[in-house]
């Protein structure tokens, strides 16, 4: 690649990009964009701050959940300045949060956890995935490109709302537009549209929850005639309220009333948006752009759980801004976690020798002899938080652009123990979101970059080659270990580790046979997590603080 | 032991009036003149504008890692008065407060509100347990001068738990004898009570009149007739402008040992010079209390 431009995204990048974007007139967004007429002050974030900090704080942190908080008063601005379709900001910033963390704990009949991934943080990061690609990879402008050439039902009902739009905006202006003025105005409706769908596409994940549970109360006797048996709403009466919105003319109701009925979280999400408006009448009191704004997010958000059978997909030349909502939700994997409660302790590292500790019954043994025993009292299970991938990086030049999504390389190791599968869903997950950009009218086309495996041989390969250290190096290192106790495992890993490479008895890179090469895997990991964890330490050594100590957790060398 | 507990208010609408002095002496002189009438007494430092509280003990007594916002409890700090010793509890806002123009950390620097709001939801959580889990408590709010959302917020919480009998309340509104920051003092206050009508027949309020310049003192004994009539006209003036029924005024005798000291010197920290924030008959006198109608069966 030549001349490229680089953007790192993860959580810490996000919260500094919109506190710039919204907060130090960012030539990034457009004057133009902002609203002339001056509303009164929002102030609906500030409102409810103790209940977003204090339900957010469980799960994240006290200081995340303040920098979420800012974040959520950062895009009520921004809807407040540039959207201004007042209703909106009370569908975001609520008690999402509190309904969120039942939904984590969520688990089936048979106990086995529903895996529901964290939803109402993912809604603020996909927003922030999609403005960086949208303003500053500028694939706004592109997207009005294709808008323009209206080629599908959506993309022309677009074109011809922007005709409209522009004609408001210039009531003395006899001529038709020009294409560059109608191009302009589409992107500004892309972006603002993709902003809204970002951060409006899961809301319905509550309801979901709740029509979920309304199932099991049905099934639990004492609930009869206690509790109202009707909770959602007929569909017939929905359509009648909501026949003018785009979304009920470009797509069939019997479409719609099919996920209706599976409680798919899409239309929940999506009718959920267009009831907020259309059953007081406000939709009707919004201006061109604000509607415009409106009813296609509310099919960009439909669209998101659209299922495509073998060999289709999304196509971004009929429909480029429910497209653009979909790619960022299925790249949205860093510091996406879900939740998993497990008896298993945490792995140790012996300080003496560098091996793994192994743990019956409260008691840590290593087979160097140092042994510790677990005197708490009380019965305990961890909460774990399952997630590999820790950021993204986008690197963009004429050519193309390129995703690369980092996931963390011990994280890997670490979770074939518990999860054999799952790199191999996630291989098979990134594999259909690639296939949904091969050959799209994206200019430039994206590509991605990662690396996913539960092979345990291939996964330390793949540190060496990240950490740009040689084989010589690493048996140097080894060699050079002061403390024979140390010297002898790492020796007898690396002889090990060897043979395996030479043999590869763990099957694919990212390999779906888990009675097949399972255990062996696992038990490869088992015997020699403590040695790999010394030799990751080596290969990606942590950053220091001011003060000389060790900061943070180590990060593959990417 | 008291079977209440009692919040004090101390608030001022222009800084430097003493009101940090006052609140700490309200604490100390309970701790050893107030005959074990609170088991816990807390001084809550909440002056988000920039708080002195750590300057006045001693060095890494009151560290960064256990300040309030972080911690959500106060920390212990022992004293000794005489031979007697106790403690308080300190409840003080993040040091580095004092050498930044925004509140909070970093991240909010575009978010006051919620900062405030946040720390705001803290504090009164604090209190909410407090008076639950420990009735005998005494709380002094060291407040930021004015009377700003979190002040009324506060205030509000307040008298909402003394409506359920479980706490009293003094707002006391520290002025110094400058002309200006009286009639301030007098105009502000009037406003409070105007933004909470609905609190206005039940709010004990107390203007403190500090007599940080000494005017009693510097004047030789053939004025003090003349400071006498002064007082009295001070006080028949604040009478007549407040609109506060249960309206008391009491003068603070100015104390030339902690003001010469807090001028040039180094050693003023609260726990060398415990007999500083104690009160005397002298020192702290009531000016005017509106007498009360007793009830009658």
């Amino acid at each position: 690649m030549g001349n490229f431009k680089s953007f790192r995204i993860c959580d810490e990048e996000m919260y500094e990009y919109f506190e710039t974007l919204f907060y130090q007139e960012d030539q990034r967004l457009p004057a133009k964009w902002r609203l002339e007429v001056a509303r009164e002050a929002y102030g609906r974030t500030e409102r409810y701050a103790p209940m977003l900090l204090g339900s957010k704080s469980l799960l994240y942190g006290a200081e995340d959940a303040q920098k979420q908080a800012c974040l959520l008063e950062g895009f009520e601005k921004f809807l407040h300045e540039y959207v201004g379709v007042e209703g909106l900001e009370e569908l975001f910033i609520n008690n999402y949060g509190v309904i969120e963390n039942h939904i984590f704990l969520e688990h089936d009949a048979q106990g086995q956890s529903k895996n529901i991934r964290e939803h109402a943080k993912h809604q603020m990061k996909n927003a922030y995935l999609g403005s960086v690609l949208l303003l500053d990879c500028k694939y706004g402008r592109d997207m009005a490109k294709n808008i323009y050439q209206a080629q599908s039902p959506i993309t022309r009902y677009l074109r011809q709302e922007a005709e409209r739009i522009f004609k408001r905006l210039h009531p003395r202006t006899a001529r038709e537009p020009l294409e560059v003025e109608l191009l302009s105005v589409l992107e500004e409706i892309s972006y603002k549209a993709f902003m809204v769908s970002a951060l409006l596409h899961d809301i319905g994940y509550p309801l979901a929850y709740y029509l979920r549970s309304a199932e099991q109360m049905t099934e639990y006797p004492p609930y009869l005639r206690i509790l109202c048996p009707m909770v959602k709403v007929n569909f017939a009466e929905l359509k009648s309220c909501l026949l003018d919105s785009r979304l009920f003319q470009l797509v069939e109701a019997k479409e719609i009333q099919k996920k209706y009925q599976e409680d798919d979280h899409g239309v929940l999400s999506a009718l959920s948006l267009l009831m907020h408006f259309y059953h007081n009448g406000r939709v009707y009191t919004l201006d061109a752009m604000q509607r415009c704004i409106l009813e296609t997010a509310a099919i960009a958000i439909y669209r998101h759980t659209d299922r495509f059978p073998e060999g289709e997909r999304m196509v971004y030349l009929t429909d480029p801004i429910s497209y653009m909502v979909r790619l960022c939700d299925d790249l949205q994997e860093w510091d996406r976690f879900k939740i998993s409660i497990s008896g298993k302790h945490n792995y140790l590292q012996c300080g003496r020798c560098g091996r793994k500790i192994s743990e019956s019954r409260g008691n840590y043994v290593c087979a160097c002899g140092q042994n510790y025993r677990k005197i708490t009292q009380i019965p305990n299970q961890k909460v774990n938080y399952i997630c590999l991938c820790d950021e993204l990086e986008i690197r963009k030049d004429r050519e193309e652009t390129r995703i690369f999504l980092k996931f963390h390389l011990m994280k890997q190791l670490e979770i074939l123990l518990e999860d054999y599968r799952a790199a191999y869903r996630t291989q098979k997950d990134l594999e259909r979101v690639e296939l949904m950009l091969r050959d799209q009218t994206l200019e430039p086309g994206i590509s991605l970059g990662f690396f996913v495996s539960n092979n345990p041989v291939l996964l330390i390969q793949e540190m060496l080659r990240e950490s740009k250290r040689s084989r010589d190096e690493v048996e140097d290192w080894m060699e050079n270990q002061a403390e024979e106790e140390k010297r002898e495992p790492l020796k007898a890993f690396w002889k090990a580790f060897l043979e395996k490479e030479k043999e590869n008895p763990f099957g694919e890179q990212a390999e779906g046979n888990r009675l097949r090469y399972g255990e062996k895997a696992g038990k490869f990991v088992s015997d020699y997590f403590g040695e790999i964890y010394s030799l990751y330490g080596m290969l990606f050594p942590k950053k220091k603080g001011a003060k000389g100590e060790d900061e943070g957790v180590m990060e593959d060398g990417g | 032991m008291s079977t209440k507990a009692k919040v004090i208010f101390v608030n001022s609408f222009k800084g430097g009036a003493g009101k940090t002095t006052l609140a700490l002496t309200h604490c100390i002189d309970s701790l050893f003149h107030g005959k074990e009438e609170y088991e816990n007494i807390i001084y809550m430092d909440l002056d988000i504008l920039g708080t002195g509280t750590c300057f006045l003990f001693r060095d890494g007594r009151l560290p960064e890692a256990k300040c309030f916002e972080k911690q959500e409890a106060p920390v212990e700090v022992p004293l000794t008065l005489d031979e007697e010793s106790g403690s308080i509890y300190v409840a003080y806002l993040n040091p580095k407060l004092k050498i930044r123009s925004v509140y909070g950390n970093g991240h909010y620097v575009n978010h006051q509100g919620i900062a405030a709001a946040d720390i705001l939801h803290k504090v009164v959580k604090f209190i909410r347990e407090q008076v639950k889990e420990v009735p005998a408590t005494l709380f002094v709010l060291d407040c930021a001068p004015g009377f700003s959302d979190m002040e009324q917020a506060i205030l509000k919480e307040c008298y909402q738990q003394e409506t359920l009998g479980k706490v009293e309340i003094e707002e006391d509104y520290v002025t110094t004898l400058d002309s200006a920051h009286m009639k301030k003092c007098i105009q502000c206050l009037n406003d409070t009570i105007k933004a909470l009508p609905q609190l206005a027949s039940r709010r004990n309020i107390q203007v403190v009149l500090n007599d940080i310049q000494n005017y009693s003192g510097y004047l030789d004994t053939s004025w003090s007739e003349k400071v006498e009539q002064g007082w009295r006209d001070i006080v028949g003036k604040m009478r007549k402008e407040l609109c506060n029924d249960n309206l008391v005024i009491r003068r603070w005798r100015y104390s030339e040992d902690i003001a010469q000291l807090s001028v040039y010197g180094s050693e003023s920290v609260v726990e060398n010079h415990t007999e500083w924030y104690v009160f005397t008959e002298d020192s702290y006198q009531i000016l005017y209390q509106k007498e009360k109608e007793s009830k009658k069966e």
